[in-house]
């Protein structure tokens, strides 16, 4: 196994230099740079911009050199540990991204606990009463769950919650007239968490559960489901303790991008939430084209992928005895 | 609270010495009944006090009476109408909420990214600045004059002082100057002292003096100082990088307000600077609120957390009679246009330009997309922006709407229908084109569908593309970018937020790209009128050679004018002082301190 994981580790290096080629590659050939999105603000301040001012940036910023110098120079800065300074913000890239890392743990951190913690036991209870109204009742709810947009989810729970009932903050992660006090700081933290958790909550239940109830029908039709239960075991102890774990493999390789999904964020919720996360911060990156902040983004997110689908080759080993890697 | 309101606006028009338009103009913005406003006419003397307090005439200058005058460098400061307040102290009006759609910068420098406005003109300010009339008026600078030839413009400055107690002075004015000019600075400003490409020279006098010598008359000079905000000397001089400096997370500025906390990509948290060279705000603060689009700003406005916010057509039938909110007129500077590539080979026949104006019904197409609110266009600039004085409407023929005039047009030309009905070039070529937009905008996606069944009439093939603002920033910024990706775009052009009329950047061909002018028109003609017209101080003078210019234009048609949009702006009837002005741009940047709750 130890083997195993340092040979899936160095694998990791190739990979991620391969990612980092074609980002960047991709990056640079979308038209506009950081320089004209600055040119583009000043403009749309009534500036005067010329031909001159575009080339001085274009000097200063090192855009002029050819696209394999700059990425050299780039990957030059990553070996060292160093993701560069964002153009957008002028600050370095490691300081951004960290920034907004907790924020976005902190919404998805919930989001996926509630997810999990209902998902699951209501994808098992749905397979074992198949057919029966609870069945239809949830799977009616997940076809809802999984059609609706989460962007207009998140905008009717606004309107419905926040502008007409006025029960909690339409969007933003605090109050900035919130009274000081670390109890006052938590509430108003926690009013502000609600809606955007919930969004992210009522679609991933749709898809989780979907997922465990077809996962579980498969497993309750097994000839050891049917001996455990001709043995006499309980049926608590036949769905659970026998069904329900070999039910958990396919939502454990789900559980490998958890990480991603974690540190992601919903992308969509965080900018209809304004909530300052790194969903939040990677479409703005995109928008302002900050490519130091986006390749930060992009090699987080690979490091995470791989680490993920490496954590899931291991649990499934743990899970199941079956699986060795030697 | 009337009575309040009465001697609060009392005590301001005799100590700004408003003009009798001026103080009804505040108190129609303030809500006072009638009775009301007659007691402040009657309190203020009911003369009209501008007769007797016009600055005095500056040497070489030749004053223009009027609010809309244009600022050229042969006119004096007008003192009369500035923009911050100058009441006393007052405050206890609240906290007001604002919101931004433009995203967060992180940069608190305004001389590094004009990206967040409220910063700029907030927490700084600038040696002169439009208000919301659209006239140049004093800020940091008490006055300024021209030397007779034209050239040296002497500016006296204010007494102020920084947020954090140091007096500012002329060295901050050169500090800002040499810190733009720096090859370092990663700065969009540099053109602002720069002309006819060279940057102009200034010089300290004295402690409250500068002196700014151009290479040749220049008339936009007093417009591009406008956009140049004051930075403190005593705190960036001595910095390693004022690109990463920490004062750019903590700004400190001469404005009305200085930055209390910032808190990324959420929120600014703006506190009154109580010894403003112009007088504490009215309010007891700003939070400007960040937001994705217009659409989150609503629900925002709605809950009751934000204050006013701009509106777009489609959302102002939300707010249109309801009593807990007042809608207000929003305007361009210059029409919305449909351009034209001039490298496309089609497009540079004027015929075929001509004959598209012919097939647009610019009445239907206004009445929808504007939603009743727009009017035609016909010239250069907006018909209700402060650079309407330069449209020609005596001598610009407006293209009569005629599609068998225009289908005859084009048969003549040699452009015959194929079997499909699409128009072919004798080349070979089908009249098939794209008409690009950018994101974020209904009213123009919206226009692209009745432009491509207007123009289906004369047997053109129109696809709307629509492309996020960046990526079409790029396309015109690249001079490879082929003419077939854009042939037509529909977008306010050229200028729309500029107080100055000088098109040099975007009709000139020596703008080509990668300079502004990407829609690659040439014409000796405009090229010689546009030069005249940005060296020619005399304010009429000029006048008449951007009408003359108007005119060349509605010939060569580089763009054809479709309407004057007239988006909307809203705001809470709780807050009071809004004044009813078509620059929300600008108003909400420069008169926030005017409003209370």
């Amino acid at each position: 196994m130890t083997a195993f994981i340092i040979r899936r580790l160095l694998w990791m290096i190739p990979l991620l230099l391969g990612v980092s080629v074609i980002c960047f590659g991709m990056l640079k050939r979308a038209p506009g740079d950081q320089v004209t999105v600055l040119l583009a603000q000043s403009r749309a301040s009534g500036e005067v911009l010329t031909t001159q001012d575009r080339e001085d940036l274009q000097r200063l910023y090192g855009l002029d050199r050819p696209v394999y110098v700059q990425y050299y120079d780039w990957l030059k800065l990553t070996a060292q540990g160093n993701l560069g300074y964002s153009t957008r913000m002028r600050q370095p890239v490691t300081e951004v991204i960290g920034s907004r890392l907790w924020n976005t743990l902190k919404l998805t951190g919930v989001a996926l606990v509630l997810t999990l913690t209902i998902a699951l036991p209501l994808g098992v209870l749905s397979a074992v009463r198949q057919y029966s109204k609870l069945d239809y009742s949830l799977t009616l709810f997940n076809f809802i769950g999984i059609s609706i947009p989460q962007f207009w989810l998140g905008l009717m729970l606004v309107y419905l919650f926040a502008v007409h009932l006025g029960w909690f903050p339409t969007t933003g992660m605090r109050n900035p007239q919130t009274e000081p006090g670390m109890w006052n700081a938590l509430s108003d933290q926690l009013r502000h968490m609600v809606l955007p958790v919930v969004s992210i909550t009522i679609v991933g239940i749709a898809g989780y559960m979907r997922f465990q109830r077809a996962s579980m029908l498969e497993v309750i039709r097994q000839d050891y489901i049917r001996t455990a239960r001709a043995k006499g075991l309980s049926e608590n102890k036949v769905i659970f303790k026998h069904a329900w774990r070999n039910a958990l493999m396919p939502i454990i390789t789900l559980l490998g991008y958890v990480f991603v999904i974690l540190v992601e964020g919903s992308v969509v919720i965080e900018n209809i939430f304004s909530w300052p996360g790194l969903g939040q911060l990677a479409v703005t990156s995109l928008q302002q084209r900050d490519y130091p902040v986006m390749m930060g983004i992009v090699l987080l997110s690979a490091t995470l992928i791989l680490l993920g689908t490496l954590l899931s080759d291991i649990i499934y080993a743990i899970v199941d005895p079956r699986v060795r890697y030697d | 609270m009337t009575d309040d309101r009465v001697s609060r606006l009392v005590e301001e028009a005799r100590r700004l010495r408003w003009s009798r338009r001026k103080v009804l103009k505040r108190a129609a913005a303030l809500g006072l009944s009638a009775p009301a406003i007659s007691m402040v006419l009657a309190a203020c003397g009911g003369d009209d006090p501008a007769a007797t307090t016009a600055p005095a005439p500056a040497p070489a200058t030749t004053p223009t009476a009027g609010a809309a005058t244009t600022p050229a460098p042969a006119e004096t400061p007008d003192v009369e109408e500035p923009t911050a307040t100058t009441a006393a102290p007052v405050g206890g009006g609240g906290i007001i909420n604002i919101p931004t759609t433009l995203g967060d910068s992180g940069i608190g420098n305004p001389i590094l990214t004009s990206n967040i406005q409220m910063i700029e003109y907030y927490v700084f300010n600038r040696l002169m600045i439009y208000n919301d009339e659209g006239t140049l008026v004093p800020e940091l600078a008490a006055d300024w004059t021209f030397s007779d030839d034209n050239l040296t413009l002497t500016i006296t400055l204010n007494e102020a002082t920084w947020h954090d107690g140091e007096a500012f002075t002329a060295d901050d004015v050169i500090f800002t100057f040499d810190t733009i000019a720096a090859e370092t600075t990663e700065t969009g400003k540099r053109s602002n002292l720069r002309v006819a490409g060279e940057f102009v020279t200034w010089a300290k006098v004295d402690d409250y003096t500068i002196t700014i010598t151009s290479p040749e008359a220049f008339a936009p000079l007093l417009f591009q100082l406008n956009q140049i905000p004051i930075i403190p000397e005593h705190l960036l001089s001595g910095s390693a990088d004022i690109n990463t400096d920490e004062f750019n997370r903590s700004p400190i500025g001469t404005g009305s307000y200085m930055l209390e906390e910032w808190a990324s990509d959420q929120f600014m948290r703006f506190v009154p600077y109580e010894n403003h060279f112009r007088g504490r705000a009215r309010n007891d603060g700003l939070t400007v609120f960040f937001y994705a689009d217009t659409e989150v700003s609503s629900a925002a406005l709605d809950a009751g957390t934000i204050d006013m916010m701009f509106t777009p057509p489609e959302l102002q039938p939300r707010y249109e009679g309801n009593p807990n909110f007042k809608l207000y007129n929003y305007v361009y500077f210059t029409p919305i246009t449909l351009s034209f590539n001039h490298k496309h080979p089609i497009l540079q026949d004027i015929t075929v330009r001509r004959a598209i104006g012919m097939a647009i019904d610019k009445v239907a197409l206004t009445e929808s997309v504007t939603r009743g609110r727009g009017t035609i266009a016909n010239n250069q600039f907006a018909n209700s922006g402060p650079l309407d004085r330069y449209n020609d409407y005596d001598n610009v023929e407006p293209i009569p709407f005629d599609v068998a005039g225009a289908n005859a047009m084009l048969d003549e030309a040699g452009y015959a229908a194929g079997s499909d009905g699409i128009r072919v070039a004798p080349d070979g070529t089908r009249f098939e084109f794209d008409v690009i937009t950018y994101s974020g905008f209904e009213e123009y996606q919206n226009g692209q569908v009745i432009i491509q069944e207007m123009l289906r009439e004369i047997g053109m093939e129109v696809t709307p593309q629509v492309v996020e603002y960046t990526t079409l920033e790029g396309m015109w910024a690249d001079p490879n970018d082929p003419p077939e990706n854009r042939a037509l775009e529909l977008e306010e052009w050229p200028h729309p937020f500029e107080f100055d009329p000088d098109l040099f950047n975007e009709l000139h061909s020596d703008s080509l790209p990668p300079g502004l002018n990407y829609m690659w028109f040439e014409d000796d003609e405009v090229d010689r009128l546009i030069e005249v017209g940005r060296t020619t101080t005399d304010p009429d003078e000029r006048v008449a050679v951007y009408k003359e210019l108007d005119v060349r234009r509605s010939e060569t048609l580089p763009t054809l004018p479709l309407y004057n949009a007239v988006d909307g702006w809203v705001a809470s009837t709780a807050l009071q002082g809004v004044a009813d002005t078509p620059y929300y741009r600008r108003y909400v940047l420069t008169s926030a301190q005017d409003w209370s709750k």
